[in-house]
């Protein structure tokens, strides 16, 4: 088989540069909703998958999984401790789902939820020297969110939010983040990295169809904290060993003219094994540059699910589709992502 | 609004049993004078809503209150309408669960019994 020349982007592939070796500023469409009520960090243990500290301290993270009475996914949500009141950023255009959510499990409790998602600007800064970035430039009217406690950064680089109030104050703040040294980055590339560094989306790989454990979120669920909408049956996967798919990165070589069409056709795909037998599903697919050599080249890559008994890093899957667009592509699994590790919280400490 | 079955209105009933302990809870907390349990629900649990009991001799204007055994079973507004027609038990013994919760309106339950959904 011959691996089809990739052609990406002069500009995404100095862009996804920066993202990973310095540091990138890109727009996250987040939802934001805004708790206040002294019940709001008490009822979000009761219904998530994390240790959420009834009380916590002023700026600290904890990332959590809203889960259904199944233990299926409702939402990877971060909970924000702004001192008199919560910050809860959900997935992009996901806010309503959460309030609605919330809601329906709010019977006696003090909470109000505001979304204040268009009344405000989030930006991520993401890459090795976002820390030390951030620390020079001027960011006075951000709120900054801290990556979470359970961020695996050993596998990727820390990523800071900052909420900003105003639009005008917001583009202020990018331009002073670009003086230190970060880059301005498309949401082509931002998606790019996110496929890229294996972090599931809402919609493509997170949905009432999966469960946190299939998603690679086992380091946001604590197995010590008791109760929460959807604990037993986790907790049961778990335990006997019954999680019947996981989350996987994939790198997909074609025949051919290997382009952006193709991508664009991947997610929905069949991955079947030697025998013919469908195993799995691509999730998501782009074009990524590759950096680690001199010319222009690229490879294309996703994320997708693939049956437990078959995931294997290094195993190879066809790609199957009904309109044939995707005939002749293998897809190798290249690797496991867990977003927050692997460790379960509630035991390691 | 109250709800009614046959002309009788549907409320939380506890049994003799589980009056008795409630009463024995009330007297370690120093309360011996009008022994009021409060029966709410809360979201969270493996199902859903789970129940949430609190030994109290203050009662609330809200609340819709019953006297069984001598102890008044407080219900508020919002958490009567997943709560009406519940029997509360006591169970003992070395496997015993403690308060037990029957109620018709919960569709299923989980394992332990103390979250449910409807």
């Amino acid at each position: 088989m011959t691996t089809a020349t990739v052609i990406a982007d002069a500009m995404s592939a100095e862009e996804l540069r920066a993202a990973t070796e310095r540091a990138a500023v890109f727009p996250n469409g987040a939802g934001r909703l805004r708790l206040t009520g002294e019940d709001a960090r008490d009822l979000l243990n009761r219904l998530s998958t994390n240790l959420v500290d009834r009380d916590g301290e002023t700026g600290e993270v904890a990332a959590t999984v809203l889960t259904s009475d199944r233990g299926r996914i409702v939402d990877l949500v971060y909970l924000v401790h702004c001192g008199d009141h919560q910050l809860l950023l959900t997935s992009p255009g996901q806010q309503q789902n959460v309030i609605d959510f919330l809601d329906k499990y709010t019977i006696m409790e003090d909470l109000e939820v505001e979304d204040i998602t268009d009344a405000t600007v989030l930006l991520a800064l993401t890459g090795p020297a976002a820390a030390d970035i951030l620390s020079r430039a001027q960011h006075d009217d951000a709120l900054v969110v801290e990556p979470p406690v359970n961020w695996d950064d050993g596998e990727r680089p820390p990523t800071y939010h900052l909420l900003i109030d105003d639009a005008d104050a917001a583009s202020g703040i990018v331009a002073a983040l670009e003086s230190a040294g970060a880059v301005s980055i498309s949401a082509a590339t931002a998606e790019t990295l996110r496929i890229i560094q294996g972090r599931p989306a809402y919609g493509a790989e997170m949905s009432d169809t999966y469960n946190p454990l299939e998603a690679g979120l086992i380091g946001a669920i604590d197995f010590h904290k008791g109760c929460y909408i959807g604990q037993e049956v986790i907790a049961r996967l778990d335990t006997y060993q019954k999680v019947q798919k996981y989350l996987v990165s994939l790198r997909f070589e074609a025949d051919g003219a290997a382009t952006g069409d193709i991508a664009r056709a991947l997610p929905g795909a069949r991955l079947a094994d030697d025998d013919g037998k469908a195993v799995g599903l691509v999730t998501s697919a782009t074009v990524a540059p590759r950096l680690d050599e001199a010319g222009d080249g690229a490879e294309l890559v996703g994320l997708g699910y693939v049956r437990t008994a078959a995931v294997q890093i290094g195993g190879e899957l066809k790609v199957e589709s009904d309109s044939g667009a995707v005939a002749g592509i293998v897809a190798e699994i290249t690797a496991q992502p867990l977003l927050f590790g692997g460790e379960k919280p509630g035991l390691g400490g | 609004m109250p709800i009614t079955q046959n002309g009788v209105e549907l409320t939380v009933e506890i049994s003799e049993k589980a009056a008795e302990k409630i009463k024995y809870f009330a007297d370690k907390e120093g309360i011996t004078d009008n022994v009021g349990l409060r029966v709410a629900v809360k979201g969270g649990g493996c199902s859903g809503l789970t129940y949430d009991l609190v030994i109290t001799d203050q009662q609330r204007e809200s609340d819709r209150i019953v006297e069984q055994y001598g102890v008044k079973v407080m219900v508020d507004k919002k958490s009567y309408i997943y709560l009406v027609g519940t029997q509360l038990d006591f169970s003992d013994g070395l496997n015993g669960k403690g308060f037990v919760f029957e109620n018709p309106n919960a569709k299923k339950a989980c394992g332990c019994g103390t979250s449910f959904a409807v």
